[in-house]
């Protein structure tokens, strides 16, 4: 390890890094997350034979799937100095609208469910951007409201998938070449964002915004149009997560999605992304994911109970942020 | 103290403003806020190759000046017009396709991103990739900053670092880099760029002004520093409260003169014909 390069002479100068090789600090603090994730999968293959397995394996990331998805838009809105509040229950809407038009053929079940998603969405970009809101309190008045509209469906009950084909289920518990779809969906949607982050002019602007948004005006970037995109973008993105959700039991409870938009911004802030906008990553944002998963899985095969599992997520949260935090003051 | 006098034989015709006509030619350019007139009524003309400073007391109202013809604010009544046709800008980016780049005060820069991402920040250069997959030209713009770097006789910096990490001066060259990209430029407007800079970092920011000028670009240029703007300017127009004063050559003006029409508000008698109101 010490041939990192040391390409930022100044960056040791601090009092903690002292007793470290020059450029370790800056390598360790950047790669945190992918440290993190690395200690967590030996310690859980070396707690249980069967972690390693790889029905185990692929069984751990489709459970994460769903929230995997809906974080995937959630760092694209805190990448944009938002939140996504609603998140959760745009999930629950999702699935109660696919349960309810299952009837229709399952494609326009999906179309019809990730539709309403991505209107609701760019309902919390309009109020953000016209009515000038706070886009924690516009996204949490939607929060509200669109969990308001599910119980109002289904009259606190759940919603049966009545009629649907074949498809439907396959959405959730079907595989391609063996992988289970969700996890498909998961990992496809993360790649073609991390891509589209990196390497397109709307990742840039969405950058932009969320570093510099009176700069990004000035220099042209249509600051409005890029958040109410990033919002319909999180709400169609947790429209998915509903389907598969509702996919794998062909019911829609009426509580569905509840609280996943919290697993999303603990995944988003663990895998490095800033909270305050501009830097971070949809990259990352997977190994928040995973490292939240394994937590779980990790907890679970030593029977540790999950209030504890509880306090120990608090405490790796406040832990990611802190080095987050360190890494972009340094960077 | 700048190098070469480029104004040899500057205001040996006495009564003549730049030969030619204007590129900017603003009239009666009003802002209010509210009740509070910012601006009022303005009339200033901006000839194609001189550096024109702005000079005012703090609240005179220059940044609200050059935030209307620089498209960021739209004025309440008034006239812009660039080579004699009537403009309207709406957003910054159409006072960029006419022409004008704007090295704006404190907000010049995004600090967690690198030089290359500030200078190209709002006009990605992107292909598509079979004719459909959008992919940023990464390569390309880094050869673009490097050229502009290199054309503006200024040291490569450090590409993959965030602006956080450069010098005061070193981040004004990136913003004043940046206002180069398009290749219409006519007018690079720039509001305090040697503030918070230390004594040899303005001179470079000076320098890097009369270079520009003799590019051919037009800079129009506010500045609390009448040193730096006796170095600099061909002409200097005055703002007095939200009013026009006038604009005079270099050449006719001294130090204390200056201070005098900037704290009083009205230009010495033999300079009458400089006032802004004579401008039809
Ligand atoms: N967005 C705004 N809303 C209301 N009033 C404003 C606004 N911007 C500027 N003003 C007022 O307009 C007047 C002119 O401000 P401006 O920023 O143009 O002055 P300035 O000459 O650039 O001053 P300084 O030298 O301090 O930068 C001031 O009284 C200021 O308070
Ligand atoms: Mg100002």
């Amino acid at each position: 390890m010490t041939d990192i390069p040391t390409e930022t002479p100044d960056s040791d100068r601090r009092g903690f890094s002292r007793r470290l090789p020059a450029g370790m600090v800056p390598f360790l603090l950047k790669y945190s997350h992918v440290i993190t994730f690395l200690v967590l999968f030996v310690l859980a293959s070396v707690a249980s034979p069967f972690f390693l397995d790889v029905t185990n394996l692929l069984n751990l990331v489709r459970g994460a799937s769903m929230v995997g998805i809906v974080a995937v838009g959630m760092t694209i809105v805190i990448l944009c100095r938002g939140i996504d509040l609603s998140a959760g229950s745009i999930v629950g809407v999702a699935a109660v609208a696919a349960a309810a038009s299952a009837g229709l053929t399952s494609p326009v079940a999906w179309l019809l469910a990730l539709a309403l998603c991505t209107f609701l969405g760019a309902i919390n970009g309009l109020l953000i951007t016209k009515l000038n809101l706070q886009p924690f309190i516009a996204t949490l008045a939607m929060m509200i409201f669109a969990r308001g509209c599910v119980y109002l469906y289904s009259d606190g009950g759940d919603v049966y998938a009545q009629g649907a084909d074949g498809m439907f289920r396959w959405l959730g518990s079907g595989y391609i070449l063996g992988v289970p779809v969700p996890v498909v969906l998961f990992v496809g949607t993360w790649a073609i964002f991390v891509y589209i982050m990196r390497h397109t002019r709307w990742g840039r602007h969405v950058y932009a915004v969320g570093a510099n948004e009176e700069a990004a005006r000035i220099y042209g970037v249509a600051v409005d149009r890029i958040k109410i995109q990033v919002y319909a973008l999180s709400g169609f993105l947790a429209g998915v997560a509903g389907l598969i959700l509702v996919s794998r039991i062909s019911v829609a409870e009426p509580n569905a999605g509840n609280l996943y938009e919290l697993d999303a911004i603990a995944a988003t802030l663990i895998g490095g992304t800033a909270f305050d906008g501009g830097v971070g990553g949809v990259a990352g944002t997977i190994l928040g994911v995973l490292i939240l998963a394994m937590i779980t899985n990790l907890l679970n095969l030593m029977s540790v109970s999950p209030f504890v599992q509880m306090l120990a997520m608090g405490i790796i949260i406040v832990v990611a942020v802190v080095v987050s935090d360190l890494r972009n003051r340094k960077s | 103290m700048i190098a070469a006098d480029t104004r040899i034989g500057a205001g040996t015709t006495a009564a003549a403003p730049p030969a030619g006509a204007p590129f900017l030619s603003i009239r009666g350019l009003t802002k209010r806020y509210g009740g509070h007139v910012a601006n009022d009524s303005i009339n200033l003309d901006v000839y194609p190759n001189e550096v024109l400073a702005l000079v005012g007391d703090n609240g005179a109202g220059k940044s609200t000046f050059i935030k209307m013809i620089s498209g960021v604010h739209r004025p309440t009544s008034g006239r812009i017009r660039i080579d004699g046709k009537d403009v309207e800008m709406h957003s910054p980016n159409d006072a960029r396709d006419a022409g004008i780049e704007t090295l704006h005060q404190n907000l010049s820069l995004v600090d967690v991103f690198t030089v290359q991402e500030n200078i190209f920040m709002g006009r990605e250069l992107q292909r598509k990739i079979g004719g459909l997959v959008p992919s940023l030209d990464h390569a390309e713009m880094r050869r673009r900053t490097e050229d502009l770097f290199e054309e503006l006789g200024l040291p490569k910096p450090d590409m993959n670092r965030t602006v956080r990490a450069l010098s005061g001066g070193q981040r004004q060259a990136v913003g004043i880099a940046r206002l180069l990209l398009d290749s219409n430029v006519r007018l690079l407007i720039m509001d305090e760029p040697m503030a918070a800079l230390g004594v040899e970092e303005s001179r470079l920011v000076l320098e890097l002004i009369q270079r520009l000028k003799a590019k051919g670009f037009a800079v129009l240029i506010i500045s609390h520093n009448l040193d730096h703007v006796f170095q600099v300017a061909d002409r200097i127009a005055i703002l007095k409260t939200g009013r026009m004063v006038g604009a005079v050559e270099r050449d006719e003006v001294e130090h204390d003169a200056l201070v005098h029409t900037i704290v009083g508000g009205r230009l010495p008698d033999h300079l009458a014909h400089r006032r802004a109101e004579n401008l039809t």
